[in-house]
This record gives C-alpha cells, sequence and structure tokens, in this order.
C-alpha cells in the first residue's frame, strides 16, 4: 500500500468515528423512545426495538401533558421572537441611520446585556414580579425579550450597509416611516433578518433558565421544564427512559427538521459566510 | 403622451402624520428597547449588588442592611470554595480539551468532500438542539443500571462506572455532555477561520519552500488566532453561565461535585431562598463574566481591524 | 414649474460654518439647469434641499409660489434620481415602479398602463419581472429614471446620475436624457461635476463654489463669456490660462488662443520653455514654462520638447479680471508683467 492510500484510509476511519459518536446518541434516542419500557432496559440491548410502541409518544402528549407545554412553546417562542426582532430593529434603525444627542451613551447602553448574565438579573426581576402579581403570565415572560443587545447590535451592522438613498428614494415615493423600514429596510438586509428570526426562535424555543426561574406553576412552562419532569419521573422506581426519549424527540423534532431542510443557512446563521 | 397627465397625491389623516413624525425620532424608536433594558436589565443590576449587602428573608420580605457580610460567609463557606473550583476545573478542561478537538477537529474536516461535509453537519447538530434534550440523552446512555455506556463497557469487561451519580465521576460526565454539545461550533469556527486565510500565503510560503509544520506554525495558527482568541474567550465564559446541563442532570450534586456558580446562585436564591448570598455570589459571576465579556468584545472589535 | 430659492442657508448639525449661505437662485419653468462645481461646493447640499432630504437652515424654497420649504418629500410631487440608482434591491424593476405610484391617487388598471408605458419609454419592457440584480448598470439607470418618470413629477432632480456609467454608456445616455427632456417637458435640475455633461445637456449652468454661485448662464454664455476667474479656470478642457500681475490683476487667454506664431494684433509675449508634450489626435497639447509659472497650450505646431520659444497672445483672446477676480474692462498692459499664474 501507498502512503497516500493508507492516509485515506485513516481519514476514512475517523470520519467514521465521529459519525458515531454524534450520530449514536441521536439513534438511541430515536430507538428508545419507540421501544416497550422493559425493552429499553433489557440486557443485552436490542440494537432494533422488536415491537415499535408508537404509544410511548401518546402517553408523552396526553399523560405527560406534553401538548399544553408544546402551546406553551410555540407561544413564548413565537411571541419573544417577535418582539425581539420588532423592538430591536426599530432600535438598530434609530441607531444606523439617525444622528441624535447621546447616542453613543446610548448605543453603549444599548449593549448592557452582552455583559451581563441572567443568572445576576433573575432573582431581581423574579422579586419585581411577584411582587407587581405578573408571575406565571406570557406577557411578562415574553416582555424579557423586548431588550435584545446583541440583537440590536447586528441589525444596526445591517443597517448600516443598505445605501442611505434607498431610504430617500422611498421618503421621496412618499412612504411612510413603517413602510421605510419593514417594507424596504427590512427586505434589504432579508438574508440577515432570516438568520436572526432562526437564531432568535432557536435560542427561545431552547430556553430554560428563564422559565424555570419566572414561573412557578404549570401554567406557562414549555418542553424544556416538562423534559425536566420527565426524567425524574418514575413508576415503581423504574426509569421510563422509552418517555424520556419520546419526550426529548418531540423538544428535538422541530429544530432538527428545520435543520435538515436548510442545514446550510442554519451554519451562515451561526458561523457567517466563512463556511460556505 | 400618457405621462404628460398630471397625478394628485395622496392626503394623509393627522394620525398617520403623527405617527410619522413620532417614528423620525430616533429617542422614540429606540424607546422600548431602552426602557426595558434599564428596566429589566440595569435596575436588576444595581437590585442585585444592593440585595448582596443585605439580609433578605422572602417569606416575611424583611430586609437588613448586613455590609460585606454575604461575601464574607462565601469567604468562609466550604461549599462555595468547592463551588468556585468546580467552576475552575470546569472551565480549564472544557478550555484545553475542548479547544484543542476543536482546532484538530476543524483542521481535519477542513475539505470539501461529500463524506466531510455530511460530518460537518452532524457535528454541528447537537449545537442546534436545548441542551436541556441533551442532558436528558446522556442521563439516558450514561444511565448507571441500563445506559448503553456501561452495557458496552461490562461487554468489554471494564469496571462500570457510576457516570453522573458518583462523586467522583459527576463533573466529567457534566463536561462529556458540554464538550459533545459545544464542539460542533467551534469547529465550524475553526473551519471558517481556516477558510478566510487568503490562498496567496500558502502560495507564498510554498515558493518560500517552508515544510507542512512551518506552514501550519507559522501562517495557519498566526492567521488563525482571531478565531482562536474568540473561542477562548466564549468558552471560558461558558463555564460561569452553565446552567442547564448540571440543573438537568445532577442538580449540582452528587455532594456539590457538579455544582458550578451559575447554578449555585439559582441554588441560593430558588432553592434556599437566601437572596442575599445568592446575590453575593452573582456579583462574584458578574465580575468575571463582565471581564470575559468586554474581552470579548475588545477581541470581536480587534477582529474586525485584522480582516 | 419655476422654483425660488430666497436666501437659502444650510449649516449641518454640530457643525459652526455654512456651506451655503444668502443663496439666491431662479429656476425656470421647462428648463434643464445643470448644478455645476467641483466636489463639495455644495451643489448636491443644494439639490437635496430641495427634494427635501435635507433641511433649510434659513430661507424658503418655492415651487410655482408655493412656499415648500418644509414639506416632508414625499408631498413634495418630485422625483429624484441618485447617483447610486437607489433601486429597491428586493423588488422586480415593475415593482420599483408601482411602489412611488401607490402614493397617489390612481386606480389599478391606472399603474399598470403607466408602468408599461414608462417600461416602453425607456426601452425595458422585457424586462419588467427581472430582479434589479439581473441588471447591466445601464439598464438600473433606466429603472431609476422609468420610476421617476412614472410619476409625472412637476421636476426631476438628478445627482450626478451617469457617473457609475463606463465612457460609452454615458455619452449613449447622455443623448436619450436630452431625447427625454424634449419629450417630458419638465423641469430638469442635474446636479454633475463633469463640465462636458453640462455644456451638452444644459439649457442653463449654474456655476458653485463654496456653496456660492459663481456665474448662471446658458452653455454658451458661461464658456464665452465667464464671469470670473474660477469660471474661466473651472469650464473648457483645459480651462483658461488665468495669469496674476505685478498690479494683482489677471488676464485670461484660452490654450488654444495662445500661438506660437505671431501675427498683427499681438497683445504681449513671452519667452517659454516647452515641458511637456501630449499627442491628442487633432493637436497637441504642450506644457510652457513661462519663468514663474506655466501655461497651456493646444496647438497643430509640433516643437519639441526642451525647445525654447515666444508665446504671442492675440488681442481679442484676452479676458481681464480685476483684483477681486471679476471681469473687467480692457486693461494697459505695459510690459508682460507677469507674476505667476492665479491658481498657483
Amino acid at each position: 500500500m501507498t502512503k497516500r492510500t493508507v492516509k485515506r484510509v485513516l481519514e476514512c476511519i475517523l470520519l467514521a468515528i465521529l459519525f458515531v459518536i454524534f450520530v449514536f446518541p441521536f439513534y438511541w434516542t430515536l430507538i428508545t423512545s419507540v421501544k416497550s419500557t422493559m425493552e429499553a432496559i433489557q440486557f443485552p440491548p436490542t440494537l432494533w426495538p422488536s415491537k415499535f410502541v408508537w404509544s410511548n409518544y401518546a402517553e408523552v402528549w396526553q399523560g405527560s401533558n406534553f401538548a399544553h407545554y408544546g402551546k406553551n412553546s410555540i407561544i413564548t417562542s413565537v411571541g419573544a421572537t417577535a418582539v425581539t426582532i420588532f423592538f430591536s430593529v426599530m432600535a438598530a434603525y434609530a441607531f444606523a441611520r439617525y444622528e441624535f444627542r447621546f447616542k453613543k451613551a446610548l448605543f453603549a447602553l444599548s449593549l448592557a446585556d452582552i455583559m451581563i448574565p441572567a443568572q445576576v438579573i433573575f432573582l431581581p426581576i423574579f422579586v419585581m414580579y411577584s411582587s407587581w402579581g405578573i408571575l406565571n403570565t406570557y406577557f411578562s415572560f415574553i416582555i424579557i425579550f423586548i431588550y435584545s443587545g446583541s440583537t440590536i447590535f447586528f441589525f444596526r451592522n445591517a443597517f448600516m450597509q443598505v445605501p442611505g438613498e434607498l431610504i430617500e428614494a422611498a421618503r421621496l415615493d412618499g412612504s411612510s416611516e413603517l413602510s421605510v423600514m419593514f417594507k424596504v429596510m427590512l427586505p434589504a438586509v432579508r438574508p440577515f433578518l432570516i438568520t436572526q428570526i432562526m437564531l432568535s426562535f432557536m435560542s427561545k424555543w431552547n430556553g430554560y433558565f428563564w422559565i424555570q426561574t419566572l414561573t412557578t406553576n404549570e401554567k406557562i412552562r414549555t418542553l424544556p421544564i416538562a423534559m425536566n419532569n420527565l426524567v425524574n419521573q418514575t413508576e415503581d422506581y423504574v426509569s421510563r427512559w422509552d418517555l424520556s426519549m419520546a419526550g426529548s424527540v418531540i423538544l428535538m423534532a422541530p429544530l432538527l427538521i428545520l435543520y435538515i431542510i436548510c442545514n446550510r443557512q442554519m451554519k451562515v446563521a451561526f458561523i457567517g459566510n466563512g463556511i460556505k | 403622451m400618457p405621462m404628460n397627465e398630471k397625478l394628485e397625491l395622496k392626503q394623509h389623516g393627522t394620525c398617520y402624520r403623527i405617527l410619522n413624525r413620532l417614528l423620525k425620532n430616533p429617542y422614540f424608536l429606540m424607546a422600548p428597547a431602552i426602557i426595558c433594558c434599564l428596566v429589566l436589565t440595569v435596575y436588576p443590576v444595581c437590585f442585585a449588588i444592593y440585595l448582596s449587602f443585605h439580609k433578605w428573608d422572602p417569606i416575611t420580605s424583611r430586609k437588613k442592611f448586613v455590609g460585606l457580610e454575604n461575601f464574607k460567609y462565601l469567604l468562609a463557606s466550604e461549599d462555595f470554595h468547592k463551588v468556585l473550583l468546580n467552576t475552575v476545573i470546569y472551565m480549564l478542561v472544557i478550555l484545553f480539551v475542548g479547544l484543542l478537538i476543536k482546532v484538530v477537529l476543524g483542521v481535519f474536516l477542513n475539505k470539501r468532500t461529500f463524506a466531510h461535509n455530511m460530518v460537518q453537519t452532524i457535528v454541528f447538530t447537537p449545537h442546534i438542539i436545548a441542551s436541556v434534550a441533551v442532558a436528558a440523552i446522556f442521563m439516558w446512555l450514561m444511565d448507571p443500571t441500563n445506559g448503553i455506556f456501561n452495557v458496552a463497557l461490562r461487554a468489554l469487561h471494564l469496571p462500570a462506572s457510576q457516570w453522573y451519580y458518583g462523586s467522583g465521576t459527576a463533573l466529567l460526565s457534566v463536561l462529556i455532555v458540554a464538550i459533545w454539545s459545544s464542539t460542533g461550533y467551534g469547529v465550524l469556527r475553526v473551519i471558517a477561520g481556516l477558510r478566510s486565510i487568503p490562498e496567496y500565503l500558502y502560495e507564498a510560503a510554498k515558493l518560500d519552500k517552508a515544510g507542512a509544520f512551518t506552514t501550519f506554525t507559522k501562517i495557519t495558527i498566526p492567521m488563525l488566532s482571531p478565531t482562536l482568541l474568540y473561542l477562548i474567550v466564549t468558552t471560558s465564559a461558558s463555564a460561569f453561565t452553565s446552567f442547564d446541563i448540571v440543573k438537568m442532570m445532577t442538580e449540582g450534586g452528587p455532594d456539590n461535585a457538579t455544582n458550578l456558580i451559575a447554578y449555585y446562585v439559582y441554588q441560593q436564591g430558588m432553592g434556599f431562598n437566601q437572596y442575599g448570598r445568592a446575590m453575593a455570589a452573582a456579583v462574584v459571576l458578574l465580575i468575571f463574566n463582565s471581564s470575559l465579556s468586554a474581552l470579548n468584545f475588545f477581541v470581536l472589535g480587534r477582529r474586525t481591524h485584522y480582516q | 414649474m419655476s422654483i425660488v430659492l430666497n436666501n437659502i442657508k444650510k449649516v449641518y448639525p454640530g457643525n459652526k460654518k455654512a456651506v451655503i449661505e444668502h443663496l439666491n437662485l431662479n429656476i425656470e419653468e421647462g428648463s434643464f439647469t445643470v448644478l455645476l462645481g467641483p466636489s463639495g461646493c455644495g451643489k448636491t447640499t443644494l439639490l437635496r434641499m430641495i427634494a427635501g432630504l435635507e433641511e433649510v437652515t434659513d430661507g424658503e424654497i418655492f415651487v410655482d409660489d408655493k412656499n415648500i420649504t418644509h414639506m416632508e418629500p414625499g408631498d413634495r410631487n418630485l422625483a429624484m434620481v441618485f447617483q447610486n440608482y437607489a433601486i429597491y434591491p428586493h423588488m422586480t424593476v415593475r415593482g420599483n415602479i408601482e411602489f412611488g405610484l401607490k402614493n397617489y391617487k390612481i386606480t389599478k388598471e391606472k399603474i399598470k398602463e403607466r408602468v408599461d408605458s414608462v417600461l416602453e419609454i425607456t426601452g425595458l419592457t422585457e424586462y419588467g419581472e427581472r430582479m434589479p440584480n439581473q441588471l447591466s448598470g445601464g439598464q438600473r439607470q433606466r429603472v431609476a429614471l422609468a420610476r421617476a418618470i412614472s410619476k409625472s413629477p412637476k421636476a426631476f432632480l438628478m445627482d450626478e446620475p451617469l457617473s457609475n456609467l463606463d465612457a460609452k454608456l454615458r455619452n449613449q445616455m447622455r443623448s436619450e436624457l436630452i431625447q427625454l427632456f424634449n419629450q417630458l417637458d419638465t423641469t430638469f435640475i442635474y446636479v454633475t461635476h463633469d463640465q462636458s455633461e453640462a455644456l451638452t445637456m444644459a439649457t442653463d449652468i449654474v456655476v458653485m463654489r463654496d456653496g456660492k454661485i459663481m456665474q448662471k448662464g446658458t452653455p454658451q454664455e458661461i464658456y464665452r463669456n465667464p464671469a470670473n476667474v474660477f469660471v474661466a479656470q473651472f469650464i473648457g478642457d483645459p480651462g483658461m490660462n488665468v495669469i496674476r500681475l505685478k498690479d494683482r490683476r489677471f488676464i485670461g487667454i484660452k490654450p488654444r488662443a495662445l500661438s506660437f506664431r505671431s501675427s498683427q494684433n499681438d497683445r504681449a509675449s513671452l519667452k517659454a520653455t516647452v515641458v511637456t508634450r501630449e499627442f491628442l489626435g487633432v493637436d497637441y497639447q504642450y506644457t510652457l514654462d513661462i519663468g514663474i509659472g506655466k501655461v497651456v497650450v493646444r496647438s497643430a505646431d509640433e516643437i519639441e520638447i526642451g525647445t525654447e520659444v515666444r508665446l504671442y497672445f492675440p488681442e481679442k483672446h484676452l479676458f481681464y479680471f480685476d483684483e477681486d477676480e471679476n471681469r473687467c474692462d480692457a486693461f494697459e498692459l505695459s510690459e508682460m508683467e507677469v507674476v505667476y499664474r492665479a491658481d498657483e
């Protein structure tokens, strides 16, 4: 064998190992989710379920009330993404397109949350919310996301690349400011907008810390919390891994499907254009 | 010619005009974001710092100024020492082992074949999904009695491990999960960094008869340094904010073996109702984290100049 | 429709110095007025103030005797063509044109009719459904024009619309613009720093410098009768040689009028050395050293570099300027008391 062939073979082996390391956990999750409770924990384990128990999903959906948490996940994720994008676009537009007093100071202020982790401010917000009596409401949870420094920052940079003449042309065309912003500016930075919507939705869908700290009952709690409940739940001292894995699949599915459909855009969204 | 026919402009109502006026005002445009920033970020930080100097019983809502007592408590508390130690160990491991894996895999996967591309995509997948789900999956894989890891170990006649249930192995287990889920992002960053290095540098190196090793250390690594710096800073910052996996897998246990500072703050506040102590720990966290974030910001700022 | 600018002043926020001050200008109805001047002379600022894109610090703007100084840009019924065309990148050509028409009282059918006919006028009929990034520079330029034409505006404002095109296309668009102007019977206000654009297209030229109007007139007036040293040197390719005399007055002479041969009515002559020679096809362009400064001469005569020659100044081609650089009556020239060229 030549040196080159050896290298080729080694490369293939390494690729295969990586493939297994990163695919196997997902495979095992999927397989476990359709096994029966006993088959899931039987020894030796089966690599393919002897019988597909689809009822695990029904049990999680109804029994563990994933329907309720899923609904909350959709409401809060969509709501929080919408307010993040909308209000960040407005602020970013101001920073990118206007000159005004205190601009630098206000811009620095608008980046405050980049320096401040959620763990520092959750308790004060919890205290405020409970004294105002607005814990466990969609409203109070979603308004946390109206302000997002990084989103403002990214939109500002995008808007600064749009030629100012575009706005002026629209104004000369008699467009209202709202239509300048949402019919001219945003479409002009469309790839960027899609990226931000995707990133924002993902972080809200996957988010765990805020929903854990700003809620005291199940009313508005989301799928990650349901997941936590599920893994901690045992039946006759037997952990229901089949159910936990079915729950995981439900939690992961929307984003995984999105990733499979548009994995290039998503990679670009996270990493930037260098990855293409 | 039809163009010579003059058109008449639409007339707008007062509401439209007022709204338009307002929307041309930058202060109005940023008001919602800035108000929320002040109410839900800046004020809470001040409140957190204020609380860190107080003893506050949330049940009776009684507040008492205690000066530095909360900090003194933390300084003396063995639990907190353990937490800091855990956090530092976590940071060092995820930094050195994690970064090494990212760079090696990044260099290895930086090819444009179908197989490489597919593995890139797969390695990145854990970054997309909820860390809560990742934690649940690994709890199952690492389950001491039925988990596939132990099954495999036993099959190979190796001693099984208690994984996240064992005080000796719990932190390691958490780290494995954290590294597994964060590798993909770093790998893609490294690849993006590698691809931004202009080809002519390598051609120039070839003309200078530089070997593969010299080329790597003298061209690749220096040109990659902005990416590496970015990864170093963000990875170390993640040690201070890592919460989801710990909460899911171990709740800081067993015996505080996996209690990291972010979880400790949560535990003191929400679990033990020790608001003062929680916020004192949060202030410590804030100092670490904001200095790292500031560094990150300047590194990022430099990065743009660099390219 | 005429546009009257009354005592206009413009100070940019944060700056103390006015870019434009005490500016009065009357733009006649149906004229093709070109605002001409070097960069930074305030011509673009002036145009943008007429469009309403820039606040007027002081003074008034009237359109047809209606004060529009503080009107929103969208309410002025003016159309503007920008240097980079400012085409909405996310809309088709048709969409770009329709976007501006939606703010008028006009039915959907009328919009379609209008869009179709402007597409035809600008030769874009087959490109209606294209996206801007599928168009060439010249086609984008036409889209920008089509968008302006479709609104039947009271005036077309154009800010260096041809400067992003290559030389050949620029010449073509120039004649198309002239045709369009003749067809549309509307006022054009056109900003450029390119005098050949101004001279070929304009019915009126306004030469500006440092926020002031140096001269306003027809291309012929501006070219043949510059009112001051600045206009004399700015117009023409190359501009006039202006020589400063010992008594601080100036004389000027165009490069083509300077001669290497003596004639009956020479007013003066000078010793000079040929420094550079450029072959321009029809003739040569020489730079000559006249001891203290340099002058430019266009001539068909062939002279080697380094040759010492005598330059003759025919009387009828001389221009006289006073101490304030303004044109004045002919004055006595004793000996050729050259000090240096005015611009050095």
